[in-house]
C-alpha cells in the first residue's frame, strides 16, 4: 500500500535523514521525494511503499519518536496516496503555461487569480511567490511599498479558449494594478536551456 | 519546474530589452506564375499570394501570443521579378509592381520584396527593363522593395549595371521628391546577395529556394546592449574576451526564440522552415540600436577608432552564438548599421564622428554595407555609381555580401535633414567625398572575378 507522509518545521541538517531512516527501518520503500525550503522552513512529501503488516499509525508514531529524539521541531501527516480508489486529478489534455504577476503586493494576489483559475478549471502545478526587491527589516526601504512576484506553472487544457482567459488575466490585472504576462514553457526552456533532442 | 532566475531574465528580457522577433517573411515563388500575357501574371500571382499569406499575418500573431513574444513585422518575399516577368516591356514592369503592392496590402504585410533582378554577370531585356521602371515603379507604390545583385564574387563586378543604378538612384530620388526621395530607401544595390534574406528592402525568393518557405529575422541589438552592460556591472565582463562570450550566448537565446516562433509559423502555415537570419536590425527607438553596443565597450561613440575592431567582434560573437541555436542559419546575419534607422548611429553622424568613409571601412566586416544614408541630392549619378563599385569590391574581394543603399535627397544639401517616416526613421544629409568618377564610371565593361573564385 502507498502511503503519502508530509513533514513541516524549522529546517536543519539531519531532517531528511530522520525521516528516510525511520521509513526505511519500518521497511517502507521510498519511491518519490518533493522538498522545498523557505525562508527557513522545510516542507517535504514522501510516497512511500508501506508493507501489509505495518500500520499508518505505526509509521506516524515512529517518525514522531525519532523527531523527538533528535529534538526537531516537526510536523508529520501520513495518509494513504489514494482513499478512496479515485483516480488522481486529469484535466485532459493541457499545454504548460508559465503566467506571472507582478506588482504592488497586496493581500487578494493569489487569491483573485488562483479563483479566475480554478474556475476555468486550470490546475496549477507549480507556483512561487517572491519579493524581487524584499528590504532590510527595519531599513528606511522598508516603509516603501512592498513589490511582488508570482508565478504560476499551470496545465492549459486544450479545449481551454487561451485568448479569452488572457482577456480576463489582464482585465483583472489592470483593475488591481499589477502586471500580467502568460507564455508557453517552451519559451523558458528554448532561451535558457540546453538539451539534446 | 522553472528557475526563479529563468522566468526573470525572460521576463526582464522581454519588457526592458526589446526582446522580440523582427521579421517573420514568408517567402512565394512565382516562377509558376509567369505568363508573357500580363493579364494571366497578374491573376496568378494575386491569386498564388493570397493563397498562402492570407493567413500570415494572424498566424504571426497567434504565435507570439502564445509564446508572449511579439513578431514586428510580418513580410512578403517573392522571386525576383526580373527573371519572373523576363517577357514584360518597362510598362508592364510598372504595372507588375502595382499588382505586388496591392497583394501586399490585401495580405496585410508593411512591405513584400523581390522586385529586383540579378545582373552581375549581365543583363536581359527585361532585367534592363525593370531597372528603367524603377523610379516610376517605386514612386507609384507603397510597401515594395526592390534588390538589384550587380555584382559577385563568382562573376566579378557589372560595372554597366552598376553606372545605370548609380544614374536609376537619383532617378528615384527624383520621383519621390515630395518625400525626401524615399523611393530610394526601397532600393538596395548588392553584391552577393542571399537568396533567402527576410530582412528588407533586399529579402526575395532566390531560384534555388521551395516553393513557399518560412524565414525568420531574430530580434535586434537592444538585448544584446543590455546583456553587455549588465555583465559588466556585475565585474562579469570585464576584458573583450568576455564580452564577446556575454553577445555570443544573448545571440544563443534570441536565435532560439527566433527559431522557436518560426518553426510554429511554418508549422501552422503548413509549408517548410527555411533560416534564422542572426542579423542584429536596429529601430529608430532609443534602446534598440547597434551604435549604443559600441559606447557600452567604452567608445566615444560609433564612428571612433576602434569602431571596425568593435563591429568585428560584435558581428564575429553574434555568428557563433547563433549557430549553436538553430541549424539553419542564414541571410544577411550579421549586424545592420542603417545610419536612419538607428538612432545613435544617426547622431554620431550628426556629430560628425561617423563619416562616409568610416561607415565604408566599417562595412568590410559587418554584414550589410552602406545603409539607409542620407547625402546631398546634388550629387553626381557618376559618383553614387563610384561608391557602389567600392562598396561591391569589398564583398566580391572578401566573399561577403554588402550593399549600398544612398538616398541623395532631392533640393537638399549637407547639414539638412531628410524624414522617411516609421521605421525608416530620419537622417541628417552627410557629406560625400570630392573627386571625379566620371571617366572611371563611363568605362564600363566587368570588373573579373578574384582568382580566390576558381574553388573548384
Amino acid at each position: 500500500m502507498n502511503i503519502v507522509v508530509s513533514i513541516l518545521g524549522p529546517d536543519r541538517p539531519g531532517v531528511v535523514y530522520v525521516v528516510s531512516a525511520a521509513l526505511s527501518g519500518l521497511r517502507c520503500n521510498i519511491e518519490e521525494i518533493s522538498q522545498t525550503i523557505l525562508q527557513g522552513q522545510f516542507a517535504a512529501i514522501f510516497i512511500a511503499d508501506m508493507p501489509a503488516d505495518v500500520s499508518q499509525d505505526t509509521v506516524h508514531s515512529t517518525l514522531m519518536k525519532a523527531i523527538a529524539a533528535r529534538d526537531m521541531n516537526l510536523s508529520v501527516i501520513v495518509r494513504p496516496l489514494r482513499e478512496d480508489d479515485a483516480p488522481p486529478f486529469d484535466g485532459g489534455p493541457s499545454e504548460p503555461f508559465v503566467i506571472t504577476l507582478d506588482g504592488e503586493d497586496r493581500l487578494d494576489m493569489v487569491s483573485s487569480f488562483a479563483r479566475v483559475f480554478a474556475e476555468h478549471k486550470v490546475n496549477i502545478e507549480n507556483m512561487k511567490a517572491l519579493m524581487p526587491d524584499a528590504a532590510e527589516p527595519g531599513s528606511a526601504a522598508e516603509t516603501r511599498p512592498r513589490r511582488a512576484l508570482l508565478m504560476f506553472e499551470v496545465a492549459l487544457p486544450l479545449s481551454l479558449d487561451r485568448p479569452a482567459l488572457r482577456r480576463t488575466l489582464e482585465d483583472k490585472a489592470r483593475g488591481m494594478g499589477l502586471r500580467v504576462s502568460m507564455q508557453h514553457r517552451d519559451i523558458f526552456e528554448a532561451l535558457h536551456r540546453v538539451e539534446p533532442f | 519546474m522553472l528557475s526563479d532566475r529563468e522566468v526573470l531574465s525572460t521576463l526582464n528580457m522581454l519588457r526592458n530589452e526589446h526582446l522580440d522577433v523582427r521579421t517573420v517573411t514568408l517567402g512565394i515563388s512565382l516562377f509558376d506564375c509567369a505568363s508573357h500575357d500580363f493579364d494571366v501574371f497578374a491573376y496568378k500571382v494575386r491569386a498564388k499570394i493570397d493563397r498562402y499569406a492570407k493567413k500570415l499575418v494572424d498566424t504571426c500573431n497567434e504565435v507570439g501570443d502564445k509564446f508572449g513574444i511579439p513578431v514586428v513585422n510580418k513580410r512578403i518575399s517573392v522571386s525576383p521579378i526580373g527573371v519572373v516577368g523576363a517577357s514584360f516591356s518597362r510598362d508592364e514592369m510598372v504595372r507588375s509592381c502595382m499588382v505586388l503592392d496591392e497583394a501586399a496590402k490585401n495580405a496585410g504585410v508593411d512591405f513584400l520584396g523581390g522586385f529586383g533582378a540579378l545582373v552581375e554577370k549581365g543583363m536581359t531585356p527585361g532585367e534592363r527593363n525593370l531597372i528603367d521602371a524603377l523610379p516610376e515603379a517605386l514612386a507609384s507604390t507603397d510597401r515594395i522593395c526592390s534588390s538589384i545583385n550587380v555584382a559577385s564574387s563568382r562573376s566579378g563586378i557589372n560595372m554597366d549595371a552598376v553606372g545605370l543604378m548609380g544614374q536609376r538612384v537619383r532617378d528615384v530620388a527624383e520621383a519621390t521628391r515630395d518625400r525626401d526621395g524615399l523611393g530610394c530607401a526601397k532600393l538596395v544595390i548588392f553584391a552577393n546577395i542571399p537568396q533567402d534574406v527576410p530582412f528588407m528592402a533586399g529579402a526575395y525568393l532566390g531560384v534555388g529556394e521551395p516553393d513557399v518557405v518560412i524565414n525568420v529575422g531574430v530580434s535586434g541589438p537592444g538585448v544584446v546592449k543590455k546583456a553587455i552592460d549588465r555583465a559588466m556591472r556585475a565585474g562579469r565582463a570585464s576584458s573583450l574576451g568576455e564580452v564577446a562570450e556575454v553577445i555570443k550566448r544573448t545571440a544563443y537565446k534570441v536565435t532560439r526564440v527566433g527559431e522557436i516562433i518560426g518553426t510554429e509559423v511554418a508549422q501552422r502555415l503548413k509549408v517548410p522552415f527555411g533560416v534564422a537570419d542572426l542579423s542584429l536590425a536596429p529601430t529608430p527607438a532609443v534602446g534598440d540600436s547597434v551604435g549604443e553596443i559600441f559606447q557600452s565597450v567604452g567608445l566615444s561613440s560609433i564612428g571612433a577608432p576602434g569602431s571596425t575592431a568593435v563591429l568585428a567582434m560584435l558581428n564575429d560573437a553574434v555568428k557563433k552564438g547563433g549557430a549553436f541555436a538553430s541549424s539553419h542559419v542564414g541571410g544577411l546575419s550579421g549586424a545592420f548599421i542603417p545610419v536612419s534607422e538607428d538612432s545613435s548611429i544617426g547622431a554620431a553622424t550628426r556629430s560628425g564622428a561617423l563619416s562616409l568613409e568610416k561607415l565604408e571601412a566599417m562595412t568590410s566586416v559587418c554584414s550589410v554595407g552602406l545603409d539607409m544614408i542620407a547625402i546631398p541630392g546634388d550629387t553626381p549619378a557618376s559618383t553614387i555609381a563610384a561608391i557602389i563599385a567600392d562598396e561591391m569590391a569589398i564583398g566580391v574581394i572578401n566573399s561577403k555580401t554588402t550593399a549600398v543603399r544612398v538616398i541623395p535627397v532631392p533640393g537638399k544639401g549637407v547639414g539638412d535633414k531628410a524624414a522617411f517616416g516609421g521605421l525608416l526613421g530620419e537622417a541628417d544629409i552627410i557629406p560625400v567625398p570630392g573627386g571625379d568618377a566620371s571617366a572611371f564610371i563611363r568605362l564600363g565593361g566587368r570588373i573579373p572575378a578574384p582568382i580566390h573564385s576558381l574553388k573548384n
